[in-house]
């Protein structure tokens, strides 16, 4: 039976209010896709074809309220960029436990959500495509960001463990660990921190938002239907 | 019969019809005390999972309702909800009206 209410491609993107986010919406718009995407506040720009909800990624009842509207304005949901995601650069020693669950519920649980119930649409045309965004603060073990890099592990967890649930549906699950990318994120981090960091990748330079897009592209491709499980260390690690 | 149930029986009846399409070997009866999943294992748990999905879409579509069929309180019940169509329409019947009350 064919559900599809458009012939166009939907992406889903989450955190799309600033920094990568915002530049994924303007790069999938050029490619002609349309695009829902959502953060806790609204957007400051106009993009065609972009449909915005202002949500807690981590609320599963407004999570279903927007695949609800998906699924019975467009009948498909091609890819989900899993890109929403807080950070906080502190001691273990001096971390409240408010931020250990903020972190948890926005990088961990709301991933695991938006994986659900983007696999429910997509299982119906037996195609779809999830990128998550993980970190190099995993295999870095960056000091001051304990939790942080527990939950970029943990979705590394989830896009192996997903990538084999998903397989018989013909979703793909897949992870992206950018480079230093000189965005929002990491504006309040000091030059010789961030010096120090560049020094540890294998190419000691700054990406782009381009570079990222290049391998979600590569990641979502019709043609990749057999790359799975697999997590992408942009600047080598 | 409530309204809320005979609406209920027949998304589950619905439901039935859409996964028998997908089913080889064995189609599932709509008798009530037609098993589902358990000792017999009509469905594999993909085809579970198939199944509690697209009753979860009817729903919506029906009743305007978003639920999760598959919350911490069906996984911690004796006997499982899903183990016959009897079974299933209690479950899916009490979860509709408990989202009804939120």
């Amino acid at each position: 039976m064919n559900n599809l209410l458009t012939e166009k491609q939907v992406i889903l993107i989450s955190g799309t209010r600033k920094g990568l986010g915002k530049y994924f919406v303007e790069h999938f718009s050029k490619k002609n896709f349309i695009i829902v995407g959502c953060s806790r506040k609204p957007v400051d720009y106009d993009v065609e074809n972009y449909h915005h909800f202002c949500l807690d990624v981590s609320d599963g009842k407004k999570i279903k309220q927007m695949f609800s509207f998906i699924r019975k304005e467009y009948g498909r949901l091609d890819v989900l960029i899993n890109n929403a995601g807080v950070g906080s650069m502190n001691h273990s020693l001096l971390t409240p436990i408010s931020t250990v669950h903020k972190i948890l519920d926005t990088n961990v649980v709301a991933n695991f959500l938006l994986s659900r119930e983007s696999a429910k649409i997509m299982k119906k045309n037996k195609f779809g495509r999830i990128v998550n965004l993980t970190s190099f603060a995993v295999p870095f073990k960056l000091e001051g960001e304990a939790i942080y890099a527990a939950s970029k592990a943990a979705i590394i967890s989830l896009t192996e463990t997903l990538s084999k649930e998903y397989a018989n549906y013909g979703i793909t699950v897949n992870a992206v660990a950018p480079p230093a990318v000189q965005t929002d994120l990491i504006k309040a981090v000091p030059k010789e921190k961030m010096d120090v960091l560049l020094k540890r990748q294998t190419i000691h330079r700054y990406g782009t938002p381009e570079e990222v897009c290049s391998v979600i592209d590569f990641f979502i491709d019709k043609k990749n239907n057999i790359i799975t499980g697999q997590v992408v260390y942009m600047g080598g690690v | 019969m409530s309204d809320k149930r005979e609406i209920i029986t027949t998304i589950v009846s619905s439901a039935i019809d859409e996964i028998n399409l997908d089913l080889v070997k064995k189609k599932i009866s709509k008798s009530s005390d037609s098993e589902i999943y358990g000792r017999k294992d009509l469905l594999d748990s993909f085809e579970l999972v198939n199944f509690i999905v697209l009753i979860e879409e009817k729903i919506e579509d029906k009743l305007s309702i978003t639920v999760s069929l598959t919350d911490d309180k069906a996984l911690s019940q004796d006997y499982s909800p899903f183990g016959t169509v009897g079974t299933l329409i209690d479950y899916v019947t009490a979860s509709v009206n408990e989202q009804s009350v939120d």
